[in-house]
């Protein structure tokens, strides 16, 4: 602050007290009043031309007193200013005293209006102080708290000066260079009529008004200690000095009770709770890091200095901050926020705020504990406007009284509506003949640079494209087709979500009836465009199973049979069962792991890695899914998938997969708890279904084949026997060994999917089969059980060998341990 | 207004805000507007020796443009959800 155009102008011994002892807006106003004074030319001095002044000769100099009043007192005749400025230096350049006057009136002129600038930063500042202090612009009115003598500055000389003859408004008066020594009297009286006053006056005016005892009292603080400890006020706990800070009298507002200005207050304070609150009082000190408080052992006198050094350091460090506390009252906050909130209103706050809105639904359906009704999630604004408020853990606004809520949204309703009016207004002064359409952005959808009116083109179809080719047979569709159409799909789900979530009130029976057709029709759009009824043989991979290729379709799956009804999600899950080979989790399953991950080269790595990847979200996010709906069917269906797989594919290579084995192990199990009749429950005996007759042949005669077909490969089902025919060179004996601890657990629970599966297949089988069963997994079964005995392996990795073999045996009445 | 409205989920959620000038301060965040103004509390910065005048800084008021990062615990974000919201925005930009 301490700079004039750059220059510091501060006397140097007032350098060091400026950063020292710096009042709130003192530096400003040291400059703005003190412009013509000497104390500037003193410093000017200083831009002499070095040694050369001592050699130069002056002389004329012996009637400079008289001449330009050095010395004595001087009349007023060639005093332009009001009053004479008892230049103390005698530098012997009064004569540049003259042209600046116009500089300084200047500054003294806007003086006054600045006078509320920096006090009344904070409106409520000035409100607050206005019950007692009244008009601050009517001067003369009150007597002033006179500051006591501290250091030089315009205000002092202007009282020490009796009124000037002629009380031009904007001559500032000049002051002597040194501080003044002579304490000065008091209480001079009110200063005369028609005198602008300064800001410092202003302020002293205020800050006595503030005071409880009548200013005329002893008690004479100065203007400096008064402002600091306004500005510090609501930070520190002042010690008991008569004026209070200014912010705690807000309420005494018994004037401004009629304006909206108490109850805005209200209202704000309830809104942003921790921006109205005053900080605590402690936070001065608690707000120092822990450590620096000083730890309990006996510090070094080096080390406690040293944080002495550091203890000062923050101090003075958030006492020069401290400058800015409170530049900005609670109402201003208010005003801001409530110019915010009426940016954000939208049409459509459920849809601009979607994010935000979901989630928080979410979140809320997730902790039922906390379920409350009330929380309003949008505030409606006015018929189509509104503003969604909602956190996860429910607004603020949550928190405010419903009374509160419409106070607010009434004004931010008003903002809207203006601004609704303006803008209507400027647009109809649109450019004429410009090219395209003239719009107005907002904030919240920026105006784009061209407008053009788009027609509305036909939709991409993937399909279209596939069905442009002839022939019943066509190229699957491109990587980019696959892209196109899931986000295709992933639009018109979103759309439906959005329709049911719009549910009406069940009450109202026909919007029911509209909404239920609404949602039919856009589960219609879905269906086609997730292509499943394309022939069956329109392209390898048929068009679905491209796009549940795709990581993304994969995600989608779920959310798709969600909304799809019993019957189509059937047909979905013949169609995906029927082309379960040409998936690429299944034709192309991730390679067995190798030994020496060193030896692949590094788009080997990728490309693994990357499939690995399909393969675990395709388990995560499908086969959930289809065992859901595998849960569903009745023996005959379930029959009749089995055997469409087993046509349409070559069942080894299927059920040498994860997705594979998943799958059969998810109909095997499903048949089994249907062929099984359970026990009668005695709650509803009607419940129970005898599978038919009919059926039951027929998924007797499939499982033969399916057990027939995959007898001879059931052995190399299992990933460690994969595996180990992959492997080759040294990496094969590598692989017996025990390798990583945390591959070989992992390889273990790949293994007990597959036993599972064995098991699955042993449940279902008749006993002459079971007995070939054993008799084909024979060594794979010794195999296991050995290396579960192996002092060499470790007893977790054991342990789940011993159980994935006891999944096995145990279905069909044996046990591990009768192995000798 | 997508980014906004997912912010606003991260209130009372505690976030590393990298500034452009490489100061990362970590703290709760208490409120964001639209223009993505952060406003943290409780704040600790990530280097303290380097930027010894943060040291008393409690809590703070951070400009939007100035955000180079923010980082945030991956459990606070609904990928899913956010893929939709993003979709939700280019169809309503369309429009």
């Amino acid at each position: 602050m301490s700079g004039f155009f750059g220059f510091d102008a501060a006397l140097p011994e007032r350098r060091a007290a400026d950063q020292s002892d710096r009042g709130f807006h003192q530096s400003q106003t040291d400059q703005m009043f003190t412009l013509p004074n000497a104390r500037e030319e003193e410093d000017l001095a200083v831009y002499n031309w070095g040694d050369m002044g001592a050699s130069l000769m002056e002389d004329g100099d012996d009637f400079n007193d008289e001449t330009f009043g050095g010395s004595g007192p001087v009349d007023q005749d060639f005093q332009f200013a009001p009053q004479a400025a008892p230049v103390a230096s005698q530098a012997p350049r009064a004569s540049a005293n003259q042209p600046r006057g116009p500089i300084a009136s200047t500054a003294s002129r806007y003086g006054p209006k600045k006078a509320f600038d920096p006090f009344a930063a904070s409106e409520d500042d000035f409100y607050a102080a206005r019950p007692t202090a009244k008009k601050p612009s009517k001067p003369a009115a009150k007597p002033k708290a006179q500051p006591a003598p501290s250091q030089g500055g315009s205000l002092e000389s202007l009282w020490s000066k009796p009124a000037a003859p002629s009380p031009l408004w904007g001559a500032t008066p000049s002051t002597t260079s040194q501080p003044p020594l002579e304490p000065r009297n008091s209480q001079t009286g009110p200063p005369p009529p028609g005198q602008i006053k300064s800001l410092e006056e202003i302020e002293a005016e205020m800050a006595g008004a503030s005071v409880s005892e009548p200013p005329r009292g002893p008690t004479v603080v100065s203007l400096e200690e008064i402002e600091r400890q306004m500005m510090s006020g609501s930070e520190t706990q002042p010690i008991p000095l008569p004026a209070p800070p200014p912010r705690e009298q807000t309420p005494v507002a018994p004037g401004l009770a009629g304006s909206g200005y108490a109850t805005q207050q209200a209202l704000l304070d309830s809104m942003f709770p921790e921006l109205g609150a005053h900080p605590p009082s402690g936070q001065h000190t608690a707000s120092f890091p822990p450590g620096v408080q000083g730890p309990p052992s006996e510090p070094s006198p080096q080390q406690r200095e040293q944080m002495e050094a550091l203890h000062r350091h923050i101090s003075a460090k958030i006492e020069s901050m401290s400058r800015y506390n409170n530049l900005m009252g609670t109402s201003d906050k208010d005003f801001i926020t409530r110019i915010q909130l009426s940016q954000l209103a939208t049409t459509d706050p459920y849809a601009s705020d979607f994010y935000a809105q979901v989630f928080s639904a979410l979140k809320r359906s997730r902790m039922p504990a906390s379920a409350e009704g009330g929380d309003q999630s949008v505030v409606k604004i006015s018929q189509n406007f509104g503003l969604g408020v909602s956190g996860p853990t429910g607004s603020r606004f949550g928190k405010m009284g419903s009374a509160t809520m419409q106070k607010l949204s009434g004004q931010v309703k008003r903002l809207v509506e203006n601004r609704a009016l303006h803008q209507k207004h400027s647009n109809t002064a649109a450019l004429q003949g410009a090219l395209g359409r003239v719009s107005r952005g907002n904030t919240a959808a920026p105006r784009p640079v061209l407008a053009m009116p788009t027609t509305t083109r036909a939709e991409v179809r993937p399909v279209n494209q596939l069905n442009q080719q002839a022939g019943p047979r066509r190229q699957p569709l491109t990587r980019k087709q696959v892209m196109y159409a899931l986000e295709e799909l992933y639009d018109a789900m979103l759309e439906l979500e959005q329709t049911r979530r719009d549910m009406p009130p069940p009450t109202a029976m026909e919007e029911v009836q509209r909404w239920n057709e609404a949602c039919a029709v856009k589960v219609q759009v879905i269906w086609q465009r997730a292509m499943v009824m394309e022939p069956l043989d329109v392209s390898n991979p048929h068009p679905f199973i491209s796009l549940m290729n795709a990581v993304k379709g994969q995600r989608l799956f779920p959310r798709l049979l969600r909304h799809l009804p019993e019957q189509q999600a059937l047909t979905l899950l013949t169609l995906l069962v029927a082309t379960y080979s040409q998936l690429d989790v299944v034709a192309r399953a991730p390679p067995p792991p190798v030994a020496d991950a060193s030896l692949l080269t590094k788009a080997d790595r990728v490309d693994r890695a990357r499939r690995e990847v399909e393969t675990d979200n395709f388990l995560h996010c499908v086969v959930p899914g289809v065992d859901m709906l595998i849960n569903q069917c009745k023996l005959g269906l379930v029959a009749g998938l089995l055997g469409i797989l087993l046509q349409r594919s070559n069942v080894a290579q299927v059920a040498s997969t994860r997705p594979g084995v998943a799958l059969l192990t998810a109909l095997l199990s499903r048949a089994q708890s249907l062929i099984r009749v359970p026990a009668p429950d005695p709650m509803n005996p009607q419940q129970v279904q005898v599978p038919d007759a009919n059926e039951l042949d027929q998924w007797n005669k499939t499982y033969a084949y399916l057990l027939q077909t995959l007898l001879p490969h059931l052995s190399d089902l299992f990933p460690s026997s994969i595996a180990q025919k992959a492997a080759f060179g040294p990496g094969a004996y590598l692989m017996s060994g025990a390798g990583d601890v945390r591959d070989g657990v992992e390889m273990e629970r790949r293994e007990a999917e597959v036993w599972g599966f064995a098991a699955a297949l042993a449940v279902n089988a008749p006993e002459e089969e079971q007995t070939n069963l054993v008799g084909a997994l024979r060594d794979k079964i010794l195999h296991t059980v050995q290396a579960a005995r192996d002092p060499s392996s470790t007893p977790e990795r054991a342990q789940i060998k011993l159980r994935n073999v006891n999944m096995f045996l145990n279905g069909l009445g044996l046990d591990a341990s009768m192995i000798e | 207004m997508l980014i906004f409205s997912f912010f606003k989920t991260l209130t009372d959620q505690v976030i590393t805000v990298e500034l452009k000038n490489d100061l990362s301060i970590t703290g709760t965040l208490k409120s964001v507007d639209q223009f993505l103004n952060i406003r943290l509390d409780g704040i600790s910065v990530e280097d303290p020796e380097r930027h010894p005048h943060m040291m008393a800084v409690r809590n703070c008021f951070i400009r939007g443009s100035v955000v180079r990062y923010v980082r945030m615990a991956a459990k606070n974000v609904d990928t899913t959800l956010l893929e939709d919201a993003t979709r939700r925005e280019i169809k309503d930009a369309k429009k």
